[in-house]
């Protein structure tokens, strides 16, 4: 039966343990449950075979090769980072000093301060804010995710 | 350095062994150049935003902790990175959307890797055809749906993985690769009418065409 054909109900299309069959994401007992209901079912079988397709087809993309000498470039431009790099984490550490010197007779006690030397260097990516962007945007909500959905 | 772990080396780096950094940008450096690549379709963009990416971690290389998996640290980083690039782009008054996933004017100055799956000339063109139409359909997906299939297709991460990278909750991952796949199906469909694999409707020819291919 072909999957094109009208009659061929596309919601079959939306079953979800058809999606994660094909990702390798169903249990043991899920799988061994879902094959038994693929045997009895040309719908199902077919709506699989086609799904199947679209992962080959998706997986028949071509892939790309680095240019040569990209991680030597990539080496090269982050060692050219370092002395900047090196001179931007003593200006925020001079400056919280200057600040919390500064705040503390006014506004009582200041935010406890780490002693460890990665909690302080946390404690003044978050006080100062880091130079980088790494983690920016990184949290997207459930609503963005949504609306994303909803936009299809 | 092969014997080393990714954490081993991330540790390594971080007591200021930049020798570790060097290894983890080789290891790594396909995996990530294909991600922003087939993100972005162009290969010289792809590696100046890989590079980018590679600086992010050597500059957050202290923030890093064994605990993480390495290679979901990368993918965050590599995602957001992705996803702020296409973001600034349409911000940019001379937009225009690019070829993704590498159309036919990349000016690419990576090797594409020889497509060992064409066969025959005839063989070769059907699958050029689909894989035009694939393209296309995924082009056109939901930046985060995109980012999701390429993910989970071309790199194969787990639903886990994915929310990691993403992250999203595992619901939300499947929902999201639900979307994508379905959206992609609806585009691709008729490419695929018997639903045979795709290698196989390339080899096979179509009911019909046997007399004319083969006269």
């Amino acid at each position: 039966m072909s999957p094109n054909h009208d009659s061929f109900d596309n919601t079959r299309f939306q079953d979800s343990r058809l999606h994660a069959y094909l990702d390798g994401e169903l249990s043991a007992d899920e799988r061994v449950a879902f094959e038994r209901e693929l045997e009895q079912s040309d719908e199902l079988r077919a709506a699989l075979a086609v799904l199947r397709g679209v992962d080959d087809a998706i997986g028949s993309l071509p892939a790309t090769e680095p240019s040569e000498g990209f991680a030597r470039r990539v080496t090269g431009a982050a060692k050219a980072r370092k002395p900047m790099a090196v001179l931007l984490r003593f200006v925020p550490l001079a400056a919280a000093a200057a600040l919390m010197f500064a705040v503390y007779p006014f506004h009582g006690e200041p935010t406890p301060r780490p002693d460890s030397a990665p909690e302080i260097s946390e404690y003044l990516d978050y006080v100062w804010e880091d130079d980088d962007d790494v983690y920016d945007g990184l949290s997207p909500s459930e609503a963005d995710v949504l609306e994303a959905l909803d936009a299809t | 350095m092969t014997e080393f772990s990714d954490v081993d080396l991330m540790l390594a780096l971080q007591g200021g062994d930049e020798a570790a950094f060097t290894e983890l940008v080789t290891r790594h450096m396909r995996t990530i150049v294909n991600l922003t690549y087939r993100y972005l379709g162009n290969a010289a963009d792809a590696e100046d935003l890989a590079q980018d990416v590679f600086l992010k971690v050597y500059r957050a290389r202290d923030r890093y902790r064994p605990e993480a998996k390495f290679t979901t640290w990368v993918y965050r980083i590599a995602v957001n990175a992705c996803l702020n690039e296409v973001r600034n782009r349409k911000n940019r008054p001379t937009f225009r959307a690019a070829p993704l996933l590498g159309g036919a004017d990349d000016n690419a100055p990576a090797a594409l890797v020889a497509d060992d799956s064409a066969g025959t000339p005839v063989e070769g063109a059907a699958n050029n055809e689909l894989r035009e139409q694939v393209r296309a359909a995924v082009d056109e997906l939901p930046e985060r749906q995109r980012m999701a299939i390429i993910l989970n297709k071309f790199h194969g991460l787990g639903y886990e993985e994915l929310a990691a990278a993403l992250d999203l909750t595992v619901q939300a991952v499947k929902s999201l690769l639900t979307r994508a796949r379905e959206n992609v199906r609806t585009k691709i469909q008729p490419y695929l009418e018997t639903g045979e694999s795709v290698r196989d409707q390339a080899v096979a020819p179509r009911k019909g065409s046997v007399g004319r291919e083969t006269a």
